[in-house]
């Protein structure tokens, strides 16, 4: 699995580290991460519903670097997955990951295809509900074999 | 008694954390602890309670209460009162889960008269209290309907036959926080929580039935005050805001990082402490924001009363009014309030942060319903499931923290570890052999919450009366559960 969760971060809430070779990876991993703490049986989940979401950057102009970019966007993107939770009863993973730059060439947007379900007790097997993607340790960071993302979550 | 950086014992149960610790801290922080609890918090704790020192226009002490645990930002059960004039509000020092809190509803029944009908029941509760991820209520409000809920609260649940009065009476702020404007919320909150009232939600969020054991009467004439006695089954459950709260307090989050240091020149140590001034327009909307979420919650948690009141008439085939289906009281224990209390010697109005931590007002104070202006505010403080809950009440010692007490055990292990070391259906099972039945959305979940994942709740009480903030009036006893 492309992500771990950690311990001796939160003791009442949820850690995690996603890894992966590009930050698509990291992004995907990421989203799978959180979705399994709310269900389970991940692969219970069938492609019936496809949302697309895009991430643009109010405020890329203030962001120094591409990596902090990409932490909003990471930020940003996996608190709407628990807005699509909340507000549609939909449980998604992002099938792709697309990174956009703006006229200068600098990261500040992303546009994710995922796809998943409306929530099915009878198939899912349900968990702990994610109430929001917190600040706290939150970042990206590069390494030898590509990126990781550590992210805490509050349950 | 000198320690480790400069932290010192100041009493039996105040440790404190002198200015000196970090760089930046405006006050000492102070934690309220027995020893065994103070040796068994968290490292975590102490830094995160230095940074709740540093915010701009705190007085006095930066508090952690007796349950204390790390979080993220604020601990949790800190409490931190900035000057409203030239400090901050800080979304950190509330929580994600705006006004989680808990209520506490007396019966006239006996647990020889629910036992035979217990399981019955709890199916019932369950059947009628969605919990659980993705769970919805059921009530469909309009968009324009919820957005009169979280402005007012538990006045809208008594207007549609939700709500007594008696029950508005015994909520705090009776029910409904003024000066909720929705116009400061974003469409994705309200998307979010539209189709959630009446709904539990998983974590630490139950649904208890418990029982008053005649050698759990602490403080026997206060037990009478509240109408308890020895045998009697009461109903404590806990939740919040449910995805609206928690999407309010993304929402500002994200805002305040974005204001803070480039309109107002703040820097925090910790992202999670993102605050601004209260008074700014940024402020301003949170305090508003955070309001309507306060009222969202107690819409919640009087819906829910609804039906634990229909759950138990068609339990007993007897009128609510009848099974004496009171009220006792509901606190809240994510919140920020103005409030007046005295600091530095002066009395003066302060907004007061409180994160996993409840109000805990003493005798005579405003505020607090004139039933109870004698007894000193009702506080109701849960345990794990496994263990036990408590009704206490807020004492004139507690000014010292601005009226605040604790608001659970604490965990002090992790969810994940949990999972690893327990298994949901075994714990169940494990319950139901010592007379307590358990229905849950989710076997994996209520091993996350199996008693050993929390600090003795008895501990935590005696520590909160040892230090003077709430005097325990009855311990309970869970026989039934319904667990997110």
């Amino acid at each position: 699995m492309p992500y771990r969760y950690l311990e001796g971060i939160t003791t009442a809430d949820v850690a995690f580290e996603a890894s992966g070779v590009t930050l698509e990876e990291v992004f995907r991993a990421s989203a799978d991460a959180v979705l399994q703490v709310m269900l389970s049986n991940p692969d219970a989940l069938h492609p019936q519903v496809r949302k697309t979401i895009v991430i643009k950057l109010e405020t890329v102009d203030t962001v120094s670097r591409p990596i902090e970019t990409a932490q909003c966007l990471l930020h940003d993107f996996l608190e709407k997955l628990l807005y699509f939770k909340d507000a549609e009863n939909l449980l998604l993973r992002a099938s792709e990951i697309k990174f956009r730059q703006d006229s200068r060439g600098r990261l500040d947007a992303l546009e994710a295809v995922c796809l998943g379900e409306v929530m099915d007790p009878s198939r899912h097997f349900l968990e702990t509900d994610v109430k929001a993607i917190t600040h706290h340790h939150f970042g990206i960071a590069q390494t030898a074999e590509g990126w990781t993302a550590r992210v805490v979550i509050d349950v | 008694m000198e320690m480790r950086n400069g932290i010192r014992r100041i009493s039996d149960t105040i440790w404190e954390i002198p200015q000196t610790y970090k760089p930046g801290m405006r006050v000492p922080a102070r934690i309220i602890a027995t020893e065994e609890l103070f040796q068994a918090m968290d490292a975590a704790v102490f830094d995160q309670l230095s940074n709740v020192a540093t915010l701009p226009g705190i007085v006095d002490f930066a508090y952690c209460m007796p349950d204390g645990h790390s979080g993220y930002g604020f601990p949790i059960g800190g409490v931190a009162a900035t000057d409203p004039r030239s400090g901050v509000i800080s979304p950190g020092g509330i929580g994600f889960d705006i006004n989680c809190g808990v209520r506490l509803i007396r019966t006239n029944l006996t647990e020889e008269e629910v036992r035979p009908r217990l399981n019955a029941l709890v199916e019932r509760l369950f059947e009628r209290v969605p919990t659980g991820v993705g769970s919805s209520g059921f009530l469909k409000p309009t968009t324009d309907e919820f957005r009169e809920i979280v402005e007012s609260g538990s006045r809208w649940c008594e207007k549609r036959g939700f709500a007594s009065s008696e029950d508005l009476e015994l909520t705090e702020d009776n029910g409904c926080s003024p000066g909720a404007k929705s116009e400061h919320v974003s469409q994705a909150a309200i998307d979010r929580g539209i189709r959630q009232i009446g709904t539990l939600g998983s974590g630490n969020h139950y649904l208890e039935i418990q029982v008053v054991k005649e050698e759990n009467i602490i403080h026997p004439a206060l037990a009478k005050q509240f109408g308890l006695s020895a045998g009697q089954v009461v109903i404590m459950f806990h939740c919040g805001s449910r995805g609206f709260g928690h999407q309010i307090a993304s929402d500002y989050l994200k805002l305040f990082l974005r204001v803070m240091e480039s309109k107002y020149n703040l820097s925090m140590p910790d992202r999670e402490l993102a605050c601004a001034p209260f008074e700014s327009p940024e402020g301003q909307a949170y305090f508003s924001a955070m309001k309507c979420a306060i009222n969202m919650s107690f819409a919640n948690r009087q819906v829910i009363l609804h039906r634990v009141r229909e759950a138990f008439s068609e339990t007993f085939h007897r009128d609510p009014a009848e099974l004496g289906l009171n009220m006792i009281y509901d606190v809240s224990h994510n919140t920020a309030k103005l409030e007046e209390h005295e600091a530095g010697g002066v009395r003066r109005r302060l907004l007061v942060h409180r994160k996993g931590a409840t109000r805990a007002f003493g005798p005579g104070m405003e505020g607090v319903p004139g039933r109870y202006r004698e007894t000193g505010q009702p506080v109701l403080i849960g345990g794990s499931m496994e263990s036990a809950s408590y009704l206490l009440v807020g004492s004139r010692e507690g000014r010292s923290c601005f009226f605040s007490t604790a608001h659970g055990s604490g965990r002090v292990m992790s969810r994940h570890k949990a999972k690893q070391q327990f298994n949901g259906r075994s714990v169940a099972q494990e319950m139901k052999k010592r007379g307590i039945f358990v229905k849950t959305a989710s076997f994996p979940a209520l091993a996350e919450e199996a008693g050993a994942a929390y600090k003795n709740i008895d501990q935590v009480i005696a520590a909160t009366a040892a230090a003077g903030l709430s005097i325990p009036v009855v311990k309970f006893i869970p026989i039934g559960n319904v667990k997110g």
